[in-house]
């Protein structure tokens, strides 16, 4: 019987299936045809009325027909007002905003009103807008024009609120998007650069970008913890099953090399994947923007710190998803990732920082190799024995392996006079696992669930080390006696344990009152072997006691938390919780039993107040505490002295910090104008925060070294403001986003028994514009304006002071449907960063682009970036009381020939009649 | 007085009569008032005089001196006269048995360039072998005087489609009085008409045999999983 249902599906498929296989042109058309008609109140034609068409381009005058049509042939502008009259009727005026692709343009009936009838408001056809759900922000595809051939990631960067970086990171409301969705069902994992580099941008209905509490949340309704960003790409109903297929390659004939394939198919749950690459690049080459349709297509880059000035990398990357729905009981997902890597680097910084007694300049360059290899299988099984009984098992394996070399020399000067050269070399191996069982039950009668889960990880590092420094002391009248040298063999071992049991019960009282009761006992469980052996000057092993150490501590972790929501699917929500932590954490060494006993108890509220108006604005207020434990090392009794120069000194008398976090955010779309903003402050106040104090003390030996305390101190907070608004123009053909935060930090150090207080301002400003100006020239300028200022109380800390402006330009012309012309221009305005080399420099990337082949899914580019050979800044990192400055490879300048070949095919599948659930999934 | 009971009398006879058994197709001319294309068949006489089964709607065509019009009421399966297919109306000068390079007019066409165009906006004819014409698809609102107007009606008992087409006589070139012939095609979701082998095999489908699915519901995807289509002749009403 079910064949026989298919074979109807089949045939109801057939016509649509027939009329979407063509080709869906989207280029802008210089001339298009307008038509309507005008009607009076009794919807009669009217006619002889006076239609007048008014745009940017051209105005056009015609006169009804005896049916009151009205035909305007050859409009150059697809964004016009109708002005539509005739005596004794009150003229009517209407602005229309239409997508510039369509060669007719019909419109809506004009209705006249004799002058004896009111007029009414004038209605402008819009978008629908984004709407603010609770926890989802959801945009519609059809709001935004694309482009032929374009990605998820060109439609996304067009949405409000949401940007896209060049290496694919996705930012909602300034936080990152983690995860990505494809109809309600994990996109191959969560992938989420794939899916919006693979990912056409036609196949997609709506975006939805949700905030996502966990699978406990989401099978309770409980929210606790905080929550992650959520992409979940609804597609359009006849588009739901995808096969994808890709190759890329790309060289430049020397030390930059790729190539990479993936197959894919997603059905729902069934989804099958395969993909590998090789890559190949030289070391620290700064990002840059991906220019072209090939690079911004290529999904993982290998990506060098920017603080190695020379080097190679070279990586080989695969995985295998296979996905399947077995029945309507049971789901699974597999994942499987290798990555071998090897990359040789070296690197060169200086650095300033500011003690009491004066300041240490430092230079430093190092050379690195390392080997890395990792593999990882994760797991996930979904099985739903009935309707009220869920049952999720979610396991993780992985192994990792790290071979590394090193060897550095660190020259100070200033209040420190020392060369110290570092030889070191590692093997580290970490297998580890995570397991976790979630189970869930609805009991029927009173609408309440319960819902537990056992989580166990476990992860083993297992270290072998080689470490020679030598100490070269140049100060003043020194002599051979105080150089020294230190040369250690490391075997570390450690344990890192966490098996938990959480339970949430959620029960409701009447129809709006919601009541989350969650408890949970957390047991972390990390040892530490640390065996060290010296092997001095004459080639001798001894074995170091002060610097083995062989700890182990356990802390069990109790929390209790009891929330409430009322939500009434009226204007407002509100939630409020309170969660009490019971914290105790013991111990030992091998020699030493139970030298720490710490036990905490900790009452932390919160509260979240929802305020919204018919889904286009949100007012969201919330409040919560959290209580931030010492970590072992801050609380050990018992000197870490394994650097000499750099001693710490735990403190057993530490208090738990408490952190208060209010925070409000606004969100609000207008329909009418188009105009969309986001606005959101959030505070952080931290009493008791743990703070290090340093001291430094005139070693007769060593000469100045450091001693690291920690100390509870108040006084700490920090506040942050972001906001964003987009406004378009013109039938979305421009707008305009403006995008800024403020952030203000207060942090408090010791230092040499005196308070210290660094205040870091930081100011960004950016604005972008996105214009299609003529239907041959896509362009998107923007700038971006950083502000940092550091200051400290303490005299001799010296100011930091720091502006970045970048101008930057990014576009595309079209020469025809094939051939593509991309660029990136930038030019940046650095001040206060000192260093030597380009510190303003002007980046200038571009590539020229051929599709091919009868389906155009081929491409051939040819690709060059930073032609003016200026992307090497100096980047600066700022430290508790000074910074450090590296830079970059200067040889930044580089050609590249690319090709890719990617066909693709959408269907509706068997999806086709199906009903669907908000997220896009369908229901059998 | 006589005379109009009598005529009062004939004419709830008659319409009883035909409620019980209406012609398949029309065989009356009817001299068109006036009408206005807009989807609202108040201008038309209460009832429709053909029921056609094999496309399941009501459906009647009138013309004036200018113009011919079609009026079609669907209450059984009406998402078939809007489904993918849309309904085709072919029109001949002569008796034909094929469709073959007749000029032909549909409405509505719901999808545009495999985009799906939502209910309210079916705004664009899809217009085939008609001279002088080179588009295919044209704006309901067009020079040519061609006027497509629909209504959906929800109704106690479902959906009802309404559909209106005005079509110039000398756009298709019939002269006043003349026969013509026509073809009214519903496609529905079918890319083809369904082999005579799979015609018999969901006209033998017993829809029992599948408890889960309404049995309207089989009835209606076999209907709109399948062409139907009829043909009939038109005799153009001189002007009274």
């Amino acid at each position: 019987m079910k064949k026989i249902i298919c074979a109807f599906l089949y045939l109801l498929l057939g016509y649509t299936l027939y009329a979407q296989n063509k080709p869906v042109v989207t280029v802008p058309l210089a001339v298009r045809e307008v038509s309507g008609i005008v009607r009076d109140s009794v919807a009669g034609g009217v006619e002889g009325a006076i239609v007048r068409l008014a745009s940017s381009k051209d105005t056009l005058l015609t006169q009804t027909n005896e049916f009151g049509v009205f035909i305007f042939k050859e409009v150059k502008s697809a964004e016009f007002i109708i002005t539509a009259g005739r005596i004794g009727f009150l003229r009517k005026s209407q602005k229309y905003l239409y997508n510039d692709t369509k060669a007719r343009l019909i419109l809506k009936p004009i209705i006249l009103r004799t002058e004896s009838e009111l007029l009414k408001e004038v209605t402008i056809k819009g978008k629908v807008g984004p709407k603010y759900l609770t926890d989802t922000v959801e945009f519609w595809a059809d709001d935004y024009i694309i482009r032929d051939y374009a990605k998820l990631e060109d439609l996304l960067r067009k949405m409000e609120g949401i940007s896209v970086d060049k290496d694919g990171t996705v930012m909602h409301q300034g936080q990152e998007v983690k995860r990505a969705k494809f109809n309600g069902i994990n996109y191959f994992g969560g992938d989420i650069k794939s899916a919006i580099k693979e990912l056409p941008a036609n196949i997609v209905e709506r975006i939805q970008i949700i905030d996502d509490y966990g699978d406990q949340a989401r099978a309770t309704g409980v929210k606790t913890g905080e929550s992650t960003k959520v992409l979940n790409v609804v597609s359009k109903a006849d588009k739901s099953v995808g096969t994808m297929y890709s190759i890329t390659a790309e060289s430049n004939f020397d030390n930059r090399n790729y190539v990479g394939g993936s197959a894919r198919h997603i059905d729902g749950y069934d989804q099958k994947g395969v993909n590998i690459s090789i890559d190949q690049i030289p070391a620290g080459i700064n990002m840059n923007a991906a220019v072209g349709t090939i690079s911004g297509a290529r999904r993982n880059y290998l990506q060098s710190s920017s603080s190695a000035d020379g080097g190679k990398l070279s990586d080989l990357n695969g995985g295998l998803t296979y996905s399947k729905r077995i029945n309507d009981k049971l789901t699974f997902e597999s994942n499987y990732t290798f990555k071998k890597s090897k990359t040789n680097t070296s690197r060169s910084s200086l650095s300033e920082e500011y003690y009491n007694d004066g300041q240490v300049n430092g230079s430093r360059s190092s050379s690195n190799d390392n080997q890395v290899q990792s593999h990882r299988f994760n797991g996930v099984l979904d099985y739903s024995p009935s309707k009220f009984d869920k049952l999720k098992i979610n396991a993780d394996l992985g192994y990792n392996e790290n071979k590394s070399l090193s060897g550095s020399q660190f020259l100070q000067t200033g209040a420190i006079n020392l060369i110290q050269q570092t030889d070191n070399s590692g093997i580290t191996k970490t297998p580890n696992y995570r397991a976790a069982v979630l189970y869930t039950h609805y009991f029927k009668k009173a609408g309440s669930n319960i819902s537990m889960t056992v989580n166990s990880t476990s992860k083993k590092e297992e270290e072998e080390r080689d470490d020679l420094n030598t100490f070269y002391n140049n100060t003043a009248g020194d002599n051979a006696d105080r150089d020294y040298e230190l040369h250690n063999l490391r075997t570390i071992s450690r344990l890192n344990s966490n098996n938990s049991f959480q339970a949430v019960y959620s029960h409701p009282f009447g129809k709006y009152l919601k009541m989350g009761l969650t408890g949970s006992v957390t047991y972390l469980d990390f040892s530490n072997k640390q065996l060290v052996n010296s092997i001095d000057q004459n080639g001798q092993i001894n074995k170091v006691d002060s610097l083995s150490r062989v700890f182990n501590y356990q802390t069990i972790e109790t929390p209790l938390i009891i929330s409430f929501n009322y939500n009434k699917n009226t204007w407002y929500e509100v939630s409020v919780g309170l969660k009490t932590m019971g914290n105790y954490m013991r111990g030992s060494f091998k020699t030493l039993k139970n030298v720490i006993q710490r036990d905490a108890l900790n009452v932390m509220p919160n509260f979240t107040l929802f305020l919204r108006s018919s889904r286009k604005a949100e007012l969201r207020i919330s409040y919560n505490a959290s209580v931030q434990q010492p970590s072992f090392e801050q609380i050990l009794p018992i000197p870490d002295v394994i650097d000499p120069l750099n001693t710490r000194f735990g403190n057993t008398d530490l208090k738990s910090s408490f952190t208060h976090r209010p925070s409000i955010t606004y969100n609000v779309y207008s329909a009418a104008s188009g105009l969309n903003l986001q606005i959101a402050f959030a505070a952080g106040f931290t009493n008791d925060k743990v703070i290090n104090s340093q001291i430094l003390i005139n070693d007769p030996k060593l000469g100045i070294r450091r001693e690291t305390h920690f100390i509870n101190s108040d006084g700490d907070y920090n506040l942050t403001s972001f906001y964003n608004i987009v406004k378009p123009f013109t039938n979305a053909r421009y707008s305009v986003s403006l995008d800024g935060s403020v952030n203000y930090v207060n942090a408090i150090s010791m230092n040499n028994g005196l308070q210290n207080v660094g205040k870091t301002f930081i100011a960004i400003q950016d604005i972008n514009l996105n214009a299609t100006p003529v239907h041959w020239l896509e362009i998107n300028p923007g700038l971006k304006f950083r502000l940092n200022r550091t200051a400290f109380t303490l005299p001799g800390f010296s100011e930091i002071n720091s502006t970045v402006t970048e101008f930057n330009t990014n576009g595309k012309l079209y020469f025809s449907k094939l051939w593509v012309f991309g660029f990136d221009a930038g030019k940046s305005l650095v001040r206060g960063l000192t260093a030597s080399g380009a510190q303003n420099p002007f980046i200038v990337n571009m590539n020229i682009e051929k599709r091919m082949f009868k389906q155009k899914n081929g491409m051939l580019s040819l690709l060059l970036m930073d032609a003016l050979k200026q992307n090497n800044l100096v980047s600066r990192n700022l430290t508790t009381n000074g910074f450090v400055d590296s830079r970059s490879n200067t040889n930044s300048r580089y050609f590249l020939l690319q090709f890719s070949w990617s066909p693709q095919s959408w269907s509706a599948g068997s999806n086709a009649g199906k009903a669907r659930s908000r997220d896009g999934m369908f229901i059998n | 007085m006589k005379l109009n009971f009598f005529i009062l009398f004939s004419i709830l006879f008659a319409t009883s009569l035909y409620a019980q058994k209406v012609p398949n197709t029309q065989s009356q001319s009817i001299w068109a008032g006036k009408i206005k294309i807009d989807g609202k068949l108040d201008d038309w006489s209460k009832e429709l005089p053909a029921y056609n089964k094999e496309n399941n709607l009501w459906y009647s065509l009138a013309n004036d001196d200018k113009f011919l019009y079609l009026a079609v009421k669907k209450d059984k399966f009406p998402t078939k006269a809007y489904a993918a297919g849309g309904i085709k109306l072919f029109i001949s000068l002569k008796e034909v048995k094929s469709t073959n390079e007749l000029p032909a007019i549909t409405f509505p066409v719901p999808f545009v360039n495999g985009k799906a165009v939502p209910k309210d906006e079916w705004n664009e004819i899809d217009l085939r072998n008609i001279k002088s014409v080179t588009d295919t698809l044209i704006s309901i609102y067009n020079a040519m005087g061609i006027q497509a107007g629909y209504k959906l009606e929800e109704t106690d008992k479902g959906t009802m489609y309404f559909y209106e087409l005005a079509v110039p006589l000398k756009l298709l070139g019939i002269n006043p009085g003349q026969m013509i012939f026509y073809n009214m095609l519903l496609r529905g979701n079918a890319k083809k008409q369904l082999t005579p082998a799979q015609a018999a095999m969901f006209a033998s489908f017993d829809p029992n045999l599948n408890p889960h699915v309404r049995k309207e519901d089989i009835a209606r995807m076999i209907d709109s999983g399948n062409w139907s289509e009829f043909w009939a002749s038109y005799k153009l009403a001189s002007k009274p």
